[in-house]
């Protein structure tokens, strides 16, 4: 982001780099011909989806590669060519030269080593240190950080951290030699947009003090805009756009640039009624069954077939001093003569199929969902007669009425409880207190009759369709089961499972596949159209497209956009991605553990949020615009969720609270009106100045 | 840490009562300690033993008497030899712990090793070598292994090389009367420490490579890769304390797999341990030597257990007992 005068002579260089790997079917090229350019002091933002090479790149650079990998190609750090030095070199470079922080899960960090003596390993293999001037440096660094208490937190192990902290840990350990270049892969990835928030600050504060380069590696094109000069897309294990970052977000000259921004859904631009994001069709290739030609070409509305997209593969052409494209049609596409947004063509559903189907969109009248006062306790066990030691509140007095046809987003971080709620409404864990109620029949009291009867009314899609479908049956046994579960099998129902497949935008050839043959957007539609078949009237969606490549979700949100106009499906849909509330629902409310904070309709919850910790979600969402990402005004959070087992008294927010007061350790704040439903459960609500559009 | 050890201690006395009370009822029902005094002339001989024993009650009773003397120390004594079984058994079991702590450090040594060795060089030659080895000593019968390396060991080698006496001892773990940590006690101890140990160094080597594989692919051994980390320092610090962990459980639960082979080991080379003890008691159907012997035995492998959660929570912070 700074950008001082000397910033033009590349500290990293890489060149014509391709890596293949030995595959069960021959060998696959996972990278071809990438080349890489990086500034010292400068960013460049690597952004492709699962399987697009990025990740491959980063290991490659570093030479952490399998051993039966296959390298060629040229990696030049600062006038040292890494392609051709040997192990004992590049030991002594990496982290030294150039280093490397990775996707933040507990198994980043050695489990049985203090973190402490992990960070002072970086040191000690590169460099002789005495002890005190070592235990110096590695508190040093801990500050450095943003890690409060370092004197204590060094002598922790890692299970004793947070995963933000972790994250920190990792990033002291990688610049702990002040490094050239930094590699940051999927570095805040598994973590709250609150802490990503946190670790992103951290990372821009260390390159402002240390000139640190970085390669940031992620699929989020909202963390790139904010930190990065330069951007690089990759797509089946080719670059194909490179550019300045507001040029290339302005104007993507690559349909597939072009496609995955216009898929994604902006806080900070409510998508306009009637319209609906385009939907990239298909999913990413398997690397060992790329398209020949442009890779890209089955999915792009632009192609020209067969000659020259389905046959030659597009080199990168230099479009503008600054900018490359690797398209047949970049040119057109970057001069304006060409739209590469496609052009959405999709057969609406059809709304006959299911016998159930009723009304659109949401309708006045009873109820279809009401929960008062839920609670659910986990018991937590300990000790040698595993004996009752605490009690995790999840979800901790909630209460939520949800009309027919309409779709109430519940979102929140990790460990708030939404997932709980969710399962707790349809008994799949059993709530401790409080009242749910479908169509007024109270499900928490209900008998295993009428519990049968309210599942076939009331379904439900998880989050990770890989591990919810049975991979020994086929999708026609996987959506017949149901039917048959709830005796509703009967000779129309072979019908009505190619029906329901139909709906979910596959089509009969996929009957007789088995999940594992299917891509993870096909999985979600088949774990859909399971959910579909018995005429449910609620659909309680878990974080339904979070396991999803970023060009296929939408496709999957259209479908339950549409699903839901068609077929007057009232939601409950649990997402900890704000973007996705904002896009599919009506009204969303705001959990914080285990309580709702705040709840309303979508556009004014997300456009003028009136609970600090709303306002504090809101604004840790990165926002995929560089101008309006560099300049916007930040909430930062400081420190992490208190444990659940001992949750802040009065308001639980509070600890974290920059408004919070002696009334707020006292007392619990009700919900209170602020107009037009918009319930706000805080002792001093109110928008947060300069924040809101 | 005390506590934990007090409690597990505390856990450890309902099973040593179920071990002894099923060991007592077994002895009981199979066995008939009145069978040798059948032949005797005085007519009263079983009568007297019978009454001497409580036969006559229920063997709930008769094993409440068998604790209540125990409690006191008082074991019985040996209807073989007429011994205190109590001292009979110190004994035993001094020798027999001999063999096992020699033969699990051992094991352990050569097991994590050759595991270590195998996954470094996972899918190399050396790597299917040592696994054709290791599935040999899975698969071969301890006595068999142990005559073999008697046959050859001992006996060729000695006669190949020209030797007066035997290279490696098979009889008993010290010649004459010999005792101490000498080098003739270290030569008795290769060949019965070898058959005892032959099959667990198999296993323990095949789970130690498995779990080396394994933690070599975790992600924390790639951030110290690129932290730079050179390799030995890596094997090492990172990645065998690692994989040690997974083999500690497995080395507890063996202990008592080592007690089985102890009895055939112990045969094989006269040693007068645990093994011999319990198979010469079995022949003469001798109960107080065999409850007694159940009891020892159950305690051995509890503590074997205790050990090893203490050894593991000494490796891994993350179940330290608070």
């Amino acid at each position: 982001m700074n950008g001082p005068a000397a910033a033009a002579s590349p500290v990293l260089r890489v060149e014509g780099l391709s890596v293949v790997l030995p595959g069960p079917h021959g060998p696959v090229r996972v990278l071809d011909g990438v080349d890489l350019r990086l500034d010292a002091g400068r960013t460049l933002g690597l952004v492709g989806e699962s399987g697009s090479g990025k990740t491959t790149t980063a290991l490659a650079v570093m030479g952490l590669l399998p051993p039966s990998a296959r390298r060629t190609g040229a990696v030049t750090l600062g006038g040292v060519a890494l392609h051709t030095a040997d192990e004992r070199t590049m030991t002594g470079v990496r982290g030294r030269r150039i280093a490397m922080v990775f996707q933040g899960s507990l198994g980043a960090l050695n489990p049985v080593m203090r973190v402490g003596d992990q960070i002072a390993e970086a040191i000690t293999v590169h460099r002789r240190i005495g002890a005190a001037e070592l235990r110096d440096r590695v508190h040093e660094l801990l500050s450095d950080v943003g890690i409060p208490d370092p004197w204590r937190r060094a002598d922790q192990y890692p299970h004793e951290l947070s995963g933000g902290m972790r994250q920190r840990v990792s990033i002291a350990m990688a610049v702990a030699n002040d490094p050239e270049v930094l590699i940051a892969d999927e570095a805040t990835t598994a973590l709250d947009v609150t802490v990503q928030a946190q670790v992103l600050d951290v990372l821009r504060r260390i390159q402002e003090r240390r000139a640190t380069a970085i390669l940031l590696v992620t699929h989020d094109l909202g963390v790139v805009a904010g930190l990065a000069d330069r951007v690089a897309v990759m797509y089946a294990g080719r670059i194909v756009e490179e550019g300045p970052v507001d040029a290339l977000f302005a104007r993507p000259g690559h349909p597939y640039t072009a496609a995955l921004l216009a898929a994604l859904v902006r806080l900070d631009r409510p998508v306009p009624p009637g319209t609906r994001p385009v939907a990239i069709p298909g999913s990413p290739p398997r690397l060992d069954e790329v398209p020949p030609g442009c890779a890209f070409h089955p999915r792009c509305p632009l192609a020209l077939l067969p000659e020259p997209c389905g046959r030659a593969v597009p080199e990168a052409q230099v479009a503008t001093p600054a900018r490359r494209v690797a398209c047949h049609r970049g040119a057109e596409v970057l001069s304006g003569r060409l739209d590469p947004l496609p052009v959405e063509q999709r057969a609406p559903v059809a709304a006959t199929v299911v016998s159930t189907a009723r009304g659109v969109g949401p309708a006045s009248g009873p109820p279809l969902l009401e929960v008062e006062g839920l609670v659910t306790v986990f018991p937590v066990r300990g000790g040698w007669r595993r004996r009752v030691v605490g009690r995790v509140e999840a979800v901790a007095g909630v209460d939520l009425a949800l009309a027919p046809g309409e779709a109430l987003g519940v979102v929140g971080e990790s460990g708030c409880g939404k997932t709980t709620l969710a399962r707790s409404v349809l008994r799949l864990v059993e709530p401790t207190s409080g009242s749910v109620r479908i169509h007024g029949v109270d499900v928490l009291r209900a008998e295993r009759a009428t519990l049968r009867r309210l599942r076939r009314r009331a379904q439900i899609v998880f989050q990770d369709p890989e591990a919810s479908l049975d991979p020994r049956m086929t999708v026609a046994a996987i959506v017949a089961e149901p039917l048959r579960i709830h005796r509703l099998w009967d000779a129309d129902a072979p019908q009505r499972v190619r029906d329901l497949i139909g709906m979910v935008g596959l089509d009969a050839g996929h009957l007789d596949r088995y999940p594992h043959e299917l891509s993870g957007g096909q999985q979600q539609r088949v774990a859909i159209a399971r959910a579909l078949a018995t005429g449910p009237e609620l659909l309680v969606l878990d974080e339904p497209v979070t396991a999803l490549d970023p060009s296929v979700r939408a496709g999957v949100l259209n479908l339950l956009a549409d699903l839901r106009a068609e077929l007057g499906l009232g939601y409950l849909l649990i997402a900890h991605d704000l973007a996705v509330v904002a896009r599919t629902c009506d009204r969303v409310a705001v959990m914080y553990l285990g309580r709702v904070v705040e709840t309303g309709p979508v556009a004014e919850v997300f456009s003028t949020p009136q609970h600090p910790y709303t306002q504090a979600l809101c604004s840790a969402v990165p926002v995929p615009d560089p101008a309006v990402e560099r300049t916007r005004r930040r909430i930062l959070l400081e420190g992490d969720v208190p444990s659940p087992l001992d949750p802040p008294s009065g308001c639980r927010f509070r600890t974290r609270c920059r408004r919070a007061d002696e009334r707020c350790a006292t007392e619990v704040p009700v919900p209170t009106d602020r107009g037009g439903g918009h319930l706000v459960a805080c002792h001093h609500p109110g928008p947060e100045a300069g924040w809101g559009s | 840490m005390l506590t934990f050890v007090a409690r597990r201690a505390l856990a450890a006395v309902p099973v040593l009562l179920v071990a002894s009370f099923l060991s007592f009822w077994f002895v009981r029902v199979t066995v008939d300690p009145t069978a040798k005094v059948r032949q005797s002339r005085d007519p009263q001989a079983v009568a007297r033993l019978r009454e001497r024993l409580r036969l006559d009650e229920p063997v709930v009773v008769q094993y409440g008497v068998w604790v209540r003397d125990a409690l006191r120390g008082d074991l019985g004594t040996s209807e073989r030899t007429g011994e205190p079984v109590s001292r009979m058994l110190r004994r035993a079991l001094w020798t027999t712990t001999q063999l096992l702590l020699w033969g699990t450090a051992a094991a352990a040594l050569v097991a994590v090793a050759v595991g270590v060795y195998s996954a470094l060089r996972a899918g190399g030659v050396a790597d299917h070598l040592l696994t054709t080895l290791a599935f040999l000593g899975l698969a071969m019968p301890p006595f068999w292994f142990g005559l073999l390396a008697i046959q050859i060991l001992a006996v060729d080698l000695t006669r190949w090389l020209g030797l007066s006496e035997p290279l490696f001892g098979f009889v008993g773990l010290h010649s004459g009367d010999g005792s101490g940590f000498t080098l003739d006690y270290l030569r008795h101890l290769v060949l019965p420490v070898m058959t005892l140990t032959v099959g667990i160094v198999a296993e323990w080597s095949r789970f130690q490579r498995a779990s080396m594989v394994e933690v070599l692919a975790a992600p924390y051994i790639r951030t110290a890769r690129a932290k730079g980390v050179p390799r030995s320092r890596l094997v090492v610090r990172h990645a065998l304390r690692n994989a040690l962990l997974p083999l500690v459980t497995v080395m507890a639960l063996d202990v008592g797999l080592l007690f089985g082979g102890v009895i055939v080991t112990e045969q094989i080379f006269s040693i007068p341990g645990m093994g011999r003890l319990f198979v010469e008691s079995l022949r003469v159907g001798d109960a107080p030597v065999l409850v007694a012997w159940t009891v020892v035995t159950a305690a051995f492998v509890i503590a074997a257990n205790l050990v090893a959660d203490l050894a593991y929570g000494f490796l891994d912070p993350r179940v330290r007992p608070r």
